[in-house]
């Protein structure tokens, strides 16, 4: 079991968090999910995870402060952040890219494009 | 234009000369000549006399000597006959000589013994030449000669010709030297004095005079001098007085002011006893408007009507009228003009184009107090004081409309500023209203995102087998609604864009330097599955040299060229062409995106490029799209300050085209 890579998936949209569940652990993922940007703090440091999936619109704390809090720490300062955002203009992803995510996908995106850029980060 | 009465007639007697340099000339050298002449001849014919006397006396000395010589041995005995006749012979011979006229010889007593036989001519002018006779001292007679006169002269005018010749080279020295000295005096000094004079009035001295009273040419060319300097000087005085009136006169635009400065200065720099300028008013009578020099009974109703009458005539006939002596025929004017001493007067009528405005009256204490010139000057006067009056109505006129002016526009500035408060309230609102509409479209955008992230998520995950095996008419639906979920994303993509542009969100472009051929062949490249999915046949024709670079957001410009490319291939049936070229055209360049696919009618034509307009060919309806993909590309094109549009026949293909300003230093990098 602990050779299975985790992924943190954050998302305020239910369905969303669904799909990507059943997409990660259909192909040997183990999943965790955060609902809210405060909430994946809290699961980050207590889970652990190799890779976390960060959606950036969520209400009270958001995609980027929960990335900002996420480099704060030393625990989780390492874990790469693949944002997943409905924001799709270039300004937007690049605020994402320049807050120390190593990738963006903007939604709704390809549910093969998103396994294949997880599968190249945790190789 | 002019009435003069009585003028008088002055001549300068002053300029005629009484002895001409010439003349002086002559005079001087006449006498100086005659006295030189004169003096030289007499002592030069003095000396030639002496000298042919002393001549003549050695001569005779020689004679007489001989004679004395022979006679005195003669003598001392009584004389024989023979002896005698010796003596007659060498008497005789003594007459051959020319200037020996007669000759005897005498004994003791005087008494003449032997004479020469001829005389030739008159001893009464000759000159007596005595030699005594002597013998052992003692005087035993002597020998008489009569000289010719004749001789004389003839011998001295002889002489004379060389000397005449001496005379007159002198002469013409002395001559010369005098009449130098004298046109020193005459003329030479005389004419420097005037240069050093002509001088000072070059530098600007003025009052300055020749002071050569002399009645010939140098004295009358001084007197012109100084006439033509008081010339200069009167006109200077009168320029300077019409300088300042000018200066005076434009100083204000106030016609009461002008009047008044007008009066000052006439009374004051032409010294006349009064000036008063009378105007003509509506009524089409002439009112005085201001004076100077008139005491208050003459300005009193009943004198004043009658030179009113005068000068209202003048305004009449439009006519100057000058007065230089009040005769009879004045008579009336003349007994109220005498009480205050006016013996002459001129009304000068203010014309101007061929309007009487007024006229301006002087009156002087002289007679004749208006020769020609200060006419002249007066005209001058009036002319600009007219012209004065002519700019101070306008001004006043303008001032009047501009009044009017500002009040009008006062009030249609308030109606302005009004509206434009309307305005600013209305534009605040829609400004409000966009901003909600955006913000709208924005959050709705959103919101519709996250769900169809997950429709189109879940589709395709079914699709791509991750839910297990699916049939085949499960596969058709599943696609129907993955195609469709793609439309509402792409719809929502182009919302977004669009109400961007709109909103001035993009009004801001980058201003990047782009080679529009890399941007071509890029976004070509991305289509390429696409165009070999349909098997069309794609040509980009570039020319040879390279083309400048343009300016836009490299973003942008792919996303124009992606719209017409993927609109080209969406509309191109299987195995058709589609051409890209860009050509240079001056400032720009321009792209066509051209294609063999189903083209556009000529009624759909104008409407390609409105917000949702869909054509009502069949065959469009079959293809999907969003309907603002080419209003997105219009608003792009026409933001970078070029232009699109598109040209096509139903069932032959369209051609869309635009156009890209040319980088303001392209070529350079």
């Amino acid at each position: 079991m602990t050779d299975k890579k985790k992924v943190l998936i954050v998302d305020d949209e239910v369905t969303l968090v669904k799909l990507v569940r059943f997409l990660l652990e259909r192909h040997g993922f183990e999943v965790c999910a955060a609902y809210g940007g405060q909430e994946s703090v809290e699961i980050a440091q207590k889970e652990i995870p190799d890779l976390i999936l960060m959606d950036i619109m969520m209400p009270k704390v958001d995609g980027n402060e929960a990335i900002k809090q996420l480099r704060e720490k030393e625990i989780t300062r390492e874990i790469p952040v693949i944002i997943l955002s409905a924001l799709g203009q270039e300004a937007e992803v690049a605020r994402g890219l320049e807050s120390g995510a190593v990738d963006y996908l903007v939604k709704p995106f390809n549910p093969q494009d998103l396994l294949a850029r997880v599968k190249k980060i945790l190789g | 234009m002019k009435k003069i009465f009585q003028s008088v007639k002055k001549d300068n007697g002053n300029s005629q000369i009484k002895l001409t340099l010439g003349f002086k000339f002559a005079l001087i050298m006449g006498i100086t000549l005659v006295v030189l002449m004169l003096f030289i001849g007499i002592i030069v014919i003095k000396e030639a006399e002496k000298a042919i006397i002393n001549d003549m006396k050695k001569k005779s000395q020689i004679y007489s000597t001989f004679l004395a010589g022979l006679g005195s041995q003669i003598l001392a005995k009584t004389p024989k006959e023979q002896d005698l006749r010796l003596l007659q012979h060498y008497v005789d011979n003594l007459i051959e000589n020319e200037e020996i006229i007669y000759a005897y010889i005498t004994d003791k007593s005087g008494t003449p013994i032997v004479h020469s036989k001829k005389k030739k001519a008159s001893l009464e002018d000759a000159l007596v030449m005595n030699f005594p006779i002597t013998s052992d001292g003692k005087k035993i007679g002597s020998v008489k000669m009569w000289y010719s006169t004749d001789y004389i002269v003839e011998e001295l005018s002889g002489n004379m010709k060389s000397v005449l010749i001496i005379i007159i080279t002198l002469s013409i020295f002395i001559l010369g030297t005098t009449m130098f000295l004298v046109s020193e005096k005459i003329i030479f000094r005389r004419i420097s004095t005037m240069i050093k004079t002509m001088n000072k009035v070059k530098e600007g001295v003025i009052g300055v005079k020749i002071n050569d009273k002399t009645r010939d040419e140098i004295g009358l060319l001084g007197q012109n001098f100084n006439n033509m300097l008081t010339e200069i000087e009167e006109k200077h005085r009168e320029l300077t007085i019409l300088f300042e009136m000018s200066r005076t006169i434009t100083s204000t635009l106030q016609v009461s002011l002008i009047l008044d400065m007008v009066m000052d200065i006439v009374v004051d720099k032409l010294e006349v006893a009064s000036s008063s300028v009378f105007m003509l008013e509506e009524d089409g009578h002439l009112h005085i408007k201001s004076s100077r020099g008139l005491s208050a009974e003459f300005v009193q109703e009943r004198t004043f009507k009658v030179l009113r009458k005068f000068v209202q005539k003048s305004a009449d006939e439009g006519e100057m009228v000058i007065v230089n002596t009040f005769s009879e025929d004045f008579a009336e004017l003349r007994d109220i003009m005498e009480k205050e001493r006016f013996m002459s007067l001129i009304n000068i009528p203010l014309i101007i184009s061929g309007k009487v405005l007024g006229v301006l009256n002087i009156n002087a204490k002289e007679e004749n107090a208006f020769p020609e010139r200060r006419v002249r000057l007066l005209s001058v006067f009036a002319k600009q004081m007219t012209v004065a009056l002519q700019n101070a109505h306008l001004y006043e006129r303008t001032q009047q409309f501009t009044q009017e002016l500002e009040e009008k526009i006062n009030i249609a500035t308030g109606n302005l500023a009004r509206a434009n408060q309307d305005l600013t309230k209305v534009n605040e609102r829609l400004e409000d209203l966009s901003n909600a509409k955006s913000e709208f479209v924005s959050i709705v955008s959103h919101e519709l995102r996250s769900p169809l992230t997950s429709i189109a998520g879940f589709v395709n995950l079914i699709l791509d087998g991750e839910t297990g095996k699916i049939n085949a008419t499960q596969k058709d639906f599943l696609n129907v609604i993955n195609e469709n979920s793609q439309r509402l994303i792409t719809l929502i993509e182009d919302l977004l864009n669009l109400s961007k542009i709109e909103t001035g969100a993009l009004k801001e472009i980058k201003k990047e330097s782009l080679e529009l051929s890399e941007l071509i062949k890029e976004v070509s490249f991305s289509c390429q599955s696409q165009i070999e999915k349909k098997k069309l046949k794609i040509e980009i024709n570039l020319p040879q040299e390279p083309l400048p670079k343009v300016e836009g957001e490299t973003n942008q410009i792919i996303q124009v060229l992606t719209n017409l490319l993927s609109n080209a291939i969406k509309y191109t049936p299987k195995g058709g062409h589609i051409f890209i070229e860009v050509t240079r055209i001056p400032g720009y360049l321009q792209t066509v995106v051209r294609d063999t696919g189903i083209g556009i009618s000529e009624d759909n034509l104008p409407h390609m490029f409105e917000k949702f307009y869909r054509t009502d060919n069949p065959k469009v309806r079959e293809l999907s799209g969003t309907g603002l993909g080419l209003t997105i590309t219009k608003s792009i094109i026409e933001k970078h300050g070029g232009k699109i549009w598109v040209e096509s026949e139903l069932e032959k293909g369209s051609k869309f085209c635009f156009t890209l300003p040319v980088l303001k230093e392209a070529n350079n990098d």
